[in-house]
């Protein structure tokens, strides 16, 4: 639940604010808010208290602040956890409640942690876990191009941030070099022509270190340093929105053309399988469908669906 | 409502934008129509566009004229039909949080996930809108699918 004492010190961090004022505008005494505040310190909140003059909020500690990230994006109520079974299951659920758009869930560990159909997905801590709702008015089959959203969305957010250039394995992933950085896990549900809601889910190596000798990557070992995920976190719902309003304009072109301008795929030779059987071939294009443009035996397809392997190296 | 002139209209409508399928539904009954072959320029290599789903109320007992190519659903039968062009994964074979899917004869509970269509890693759950009986599963497990592709008969209960 939102901690009504940390908003107020959220809304100013620059002053000092007085006990009396935060019991007063909270109907509350100025003993529970002393308590208040010192519960806040315990859970890591570095926060002065001066005689006569109040409390004043200095810094965060590494953990997700919902109060925070509601403040700064828009995206409510944040529902957050130290440890779920995955944040996209419960994203679900509270879809199925009746949720609205841009609910959003965030946990500091999943340890049921799977695509969908019980796929493996590992979340320590210190990445990034978190889950939102979306309710677009579009027809089903649009929806593929959320994939694209989402992953836009946080390629504009490392680069705005952290100057972090990424490229875009389709139809999801997003690279760092040749390892692995994030990956977008999307739920629809839908009828034949009236999506009911839509969970993206998104997973993002942030302040956890990659052991070496696997593909994949962290913003710590990119920066060798830790950064601020809430800082992030903020950066990145606000790319999301942003994406977002472009999807629920329609223009999916313009989000097409962005994830094709960082697409690591296109042009690439590749092996798609899927459910055993596979294609060799070459990426000629993705389309505003988000497809993949695949060329081979002199012929093109489209191809929605498979892992793609590329031949050679990135 | 929709009585025979609308349906006329509707049609040809249809004809006139070239759109290639357009499916009418209201509760259980449901008319298809769908361009005959060479009424629709072909699209090369894009099997799956789909075009915009023009819906119209039906009252249940519009018969389809005889002179155009509708054809209702004979019983009260709801056909649950594939929501985006992928790979359909149905009873058996597939789970869900390690519950599977569940079969032919199973009665099922409005909202209830029977199925998924998977396209570019992105789960679309089918869902039936109504409690009833799962009387067909149209499709293998693991098969590729059209948008509008049939993939469970329901029987509403």
């Amino acid at each position: 639940m939102a901690d009504e004492v940390l908003k107020i010190l959220l809304d100013d961090q620059d002053n000092f604010v007085s006990g009396e004022y935060i019991a007063k505008k909270l109907g509350i005494t100025r003993q529970a808010v002393s308590k208040r505040v010192a519960y806040l310190k315990g859970k890591g909140f570095v926060i002065t208290s001066r005689t006569n003059k109040g409390y004043q909020l200095l810094s965060f500690p590494d953990i997700i602040v919902p109060e925070f990230i509601e403040r700064e994006t828009g995206f409510m109520p944040v529902y957050s956890f130290d440890v779920i079974g995955s944040t996209n299951t419960y994203a679900k659920k509270l879809a199925l409640d009746g949720a609205p758009e841009l609910t959003s869930v965030v946990s500091e560990v999943q340890d049921a942690g799977r695509g969908r159909m019980d796929r493996e997905w590992l979340s320590p801590p210190g990445g990034l876990w978190f889950s939102f709702i979306l309710r677009p008015r579009c027809q089903p089959s649009h929806a593929s191009v959320l994939n694209f959203v989402a992953a836009n969305a946080v390629a504009k957010a490392l680069d705005s941030v952290y100057g972090i250039k990424v490229q875009m394995k389709w139809p999801n992933d997003v690279y760092y070099g040749e390892k692995k950085l994030c990956g977008v896990s999307i739920l629809v549900s839908s009828d034949t022509d009236l999506i009911h809601y839509v969970v993206v889910g998104v997973g993002i190596n942030v302040n956890n270190d990659m052991p070496e000798d696997i593909n994949a990557t962290s913003i710590k070992n990119i920066l060798s340093r830790t950064v601020d995920r809430n800082q992030f976190l903020v950066a990145l719902l606000n790319t999301s929105k942003a994406e977002y309003t472009l999807f629920e304009q329609k223009d999916f072109k313009n989000i097409m053309d962005y994830s094709r301008s960082i697409s690591n795929t296109i042009g690439k030779f590749v092996r798609i399988s899927f459910l055993g059987s596979e294609k060799v071939g070459k990426v000629v294009d993705i389309n505003d469908d988000g497809a993949i443009i695949l060329e081979f035996d002199e012929k093109r397809e489209e191809i929605l669906v498979g892992d793609v392997q590329f031949l050679r190296p990135l | 409502m929709l009585d025979l002139e609308s349906l006329i209209t509707i049609l040809e409508a249809c004809k006139k934008n070239k759109i290639a399928e357009l499916v009418v539904r209201k509760d259980a009954v449901e008319i298809r129509t769908v361009a005959p072959a060479g009424g629709v320029a072909p699209i090369a290599a894009a099997p799956q566009i789909s075009f915009p789903v023009v819906e119209e109320e039906v009252a249940e007992d519009v018969a389809a004229p005889a002179e155009t190519p509708a054809a209702p659903i004979a019983s009260n039968l709801i056909e649950l039909t594939a929501p985006t062009p992928g790979v359909a994964y149905v009873y058996p074979g597939t789970t869900i949080d390690k519950e599977p899917l569940p079969k032919e004869g199973d009665i099922i509970e409005a909202g209830q996930v029977i199925g998924l269509v998977e396209a570019m890693k992105m789960f679309n759950e089918v869902t039936s809108p109504k409690k009833g009986k799962i009387v067909k599963i149209k499709v293998e497990n693991e098969s590729l699918v059209k948008i509008g592709d049939v993939l469970f008969e329901i029987e509403p209960l």
